[in-house]
């Protein structure tokens, strides 16, 4: 808990420095609040570094209260899983890529030793479900969708 | 009579707006009662669909919304120990003790009768608070509204985190994000990095979606395979005028809880968990038998959801009359304001009188909704959230996520700046960065550095730039109760210590 707060900190003295020096650029009033704001962040991200530093010294490691992951790998599976979708979407359209996203999402969360057939029972449900929606929105709502060399 | 609460009256007649409420509530009560999903997550991902609404459907769907899924997050509370919102913690301490006695139905009948009660009372809050106050603001000038958002930010920090130091962070944090873009002032652009998309600032709605909801469903991916035990849940007779009665005998208990729910509602960054938590040990503190709370007594299932629904009402009163959301779940609605052309403060009671208090006046019905759709509905929910289909869910919501921040601008863009927040707010959650200071912090950034650099200029005009920011008296106000929040942890502490010595 306390390393990543080094690193947190680390992180975000580096932000306030990109930032800094950015805003040297920048007219008088333009400048006056960013400025501020970045010195504001430095001083509380130097405060929590020598804080996390003190704590480490001390050898005062504290558990952290939040509930633990128990899934950590499906968690980053499904970050790239999402950021690939989104990449996807502007190539194969949005309907498509959502459709294959759904189902290798479905595939990564449903629990092990489950039926086949209800697996591929699920799967039309979730194509079909996944298409009424979208004629919903794009036809009822007339939300935009983005899209691609498909639909 | 104001001709506009008469307009508002007429508009509540109206059948589809009537429909709006009734699916906002039973919706926000589903949505509520589901462990995962939230009330800021339901309203952030319903935002974007009703910028097609017409304001007065868009807001009463949205206020439905917000008042059934506080209300909702006390079934899961109640059944499963797990409390569906943030809200609804103190409500777990004895609904599920009352639950483990086998008397679940009356704990939930008892949530839904302080419920309607407590929201009630928010309201009439609202109603009286919110015109003086929206005309107060008129007399608000640059150098207040610079001072009322360090106070907002101040008081989010020390209330609203774990850590103080980790709060603070994350406002300045929000406060540099809102400057990216082209400068108030002067027209710089400013932090774009080459992106042009980023010439207009980071996308509020977007940014909000990616906040609240990205989190919430890597957790509820993260933890799919928890079983809850479920006690059955069974009607019973005579409940129903058992805890009415029983609850008109002590009035004070609901009326102390709504009381303290509404006000720590007004307060920036104090959500329904606060309130509940605060009411909770007030009743405890109130009672002649304190012994016998935490081991299932329907006061204190009371006590937290009175409190709890009448924050809803109470998170609004800042959010309408001076922009300053009261709660997550408001700060996500005033981006539902500001996509409707609606900036809050005394226009709001005016120009947009009509469709302003129509929203307040549905929240009336949203709240006397509750009572029958609770009651009613109370076996269906017990049933869903004990079965919650993680693998259909999931990726139903990302797909709302992307859908609704692309649909506001048309632009891909957007759905990567949701993304982008929504990994940033996750790992930052994961070591106690709370997303409410940083998103607080993007809100008020553009109010903040308005007023800083017109006050500045103000003060060059008069010669004075230190009798602009210090010597006017509602200025002077808001510096002493920023001060006041600032110090306030530490003081606790101080009593804290000087308790326990004695």
């Amino acid at each position: 808990m306390i390393k990543k707060d080094v690193l947190a900190s680390l992180a975000l003295l580096g932000i306030s420095a990109i930032f800094w020096i950015q805003s040297r650029n920048f007219t008088k009033y333009g400048a006056l609040f960013p400025k501020t704001v970045t010195i504001i962040l430095g001083f509380l991200s130097f405060l929590l570094l020598i804080n996390s530093i003190v704590k480490i010294l001390k050898n005062k490691s504290k558990e952290s209260k939040l509930e633990k992951i128990q899934d950590v790998k499906s968690i980053i599976i499904s970050i790239i899983l999402i950021v690939a979708w989104v990449f996807f979407i502007n190539i194969l359209g949005f309907l498509t890529s959502s459709i294959i996203f759904f189902i290798i999402m479905y595939s990564l969360l449903v629990k092990k030793g489950i039926k086949l057939k209800k697996v591929v029972i699920n799967i039309i449900t979730i194509i079909l479900s996944i298409v009424v929606f979208f004629l919903f929105f794009s036809k009822v709502l007339q939300v935009p969708f983005p899209t691609g060399i498909l639909i | 009579m104001n001709p506009n609460i008469a307009s508002a009256l007429l508009n509540l007649l109206n059948p589809t707006n009537l429909l709006f409420i009734i699916i906002g509530v039973g919706a926000g009560i589903i949505v509520g009662a589901l462990p995962g999903l939230t009330a800021t997550m339901a309203i952030a991902l319903l935002v974007p669909f009703t910028f097609a609404m017409s304001p007065i459907k868009g807001l009463v769907l949205l206020g439905g919304i917000y008042t059934g899924a506080i209300y909702g997050g006390s079934f899961s509370a109640i059944l499963i120990n797990t409390p569906g919102t943030p809200s609804a913690i103190a409500t777990t301490f004895d609904g599920y003790a009352l639950t483990k006695k086998g008397e679940a139905y009356k704990a939930i009948v008892t949530a839904t009768i302080s419920s309607v009660i407590g929201g009630l009372i928010g309201v009439l809050f609202l109603i009286f608070l919110s015109p003086p106050l929206s005309r107060a603001s008129l007399k608000f000038g640059p150098p207040e509204f610079f001072w009322l958002t360090i106070f907002g930010l101040t008081i989010i920090a020390t209330l609203a985190s774990k850590s103080i130091l980790k709060g603070l962070i994350g406002g300045a944090f929000g406060l540099l994000i809102s400057t990216i873009g082209i400068s108030p002032i002067e027209g710089d652009v400013r932090f774009t990095f080459n992106i042009l998309s980023l010439q207009d600032g980071v996308g509020l709605i977007p940014a909000l979606i990616g906040f609240f909801c990205i989190p919430e469903i890597l957790n509820m991916i993260g933890r799919r395979e928890k079983h809850y035990n479920v006690i059955p849940y069974r009607k019973q007779k005579h409940v129903v005028a058992n805890v009415t009665l029983k609850l008109i005998r002590r009035p004070i208990l609901l009326i102390r809880s709504a009381i303290i729910g509404t006000f720590i509602g007004i307060i920036p960054g104090a959500g329904g968990n606060i309130a509940g938590m605060v009411s909770y040990n007030e009743a405890v503190r109130a009672s002649k038998f304190p012994k016998k709370f935490g081991k299932g007594i329907i006061e204190g299932v009371a006590a937290s959801e009175a409190s709890n629904n009448a924050e809803v009402a109470g998170s609004l009163i800042p959010l309408l009359t001076l922009g300053i959301p009261g709660a997550p779940p408001a700060a996500v609605l005033l981006g539902a304001l500001l996509l409707q052309g609606m900036r809050p403060g005394a226009e709001l009671f005016t120009v947009h009188g009509s469709v302003t208090y129509t929203f307040i006046f549905s929240l009336i019905l949203s709240n006397l909704l509750l009572l029958p759709m609770g009651i009613w509905s109370g076996k269906g929910i017990s049933k869903l959230i004990t079965h919650i289909p993680v693998p259909f869910l999931a990726p139903f919501i990302l797909f709302l996520t992307i859908i609704g921040s692309y649909s506001i601008n048309n632009n891909m863009f957007d759905v990567y700046v949701m993304l982008f927040f929504g990994v940033l707010s996750f790992i930052g959650k994961r070591i106690e960065f709370d997303p409410g200071p940083i998103v607080l912090g993007l809100i008020l950034g553009k109010i903040c550095e308005q007023g800083l650099v017109q006050a500045i200029l103000m003060g060059r005009a008069h010669h004075s730039i230190l009798m602009v920011f210090f010597a006017r008296p509602i200025s002077v106000i808001l510096i002493i109760l920023t001060v006041v929040s600032a110090a306030w942890p530490f003081i606790r502490d101080r009593i804290g210590k000087k308790v326990k010595k004695i």
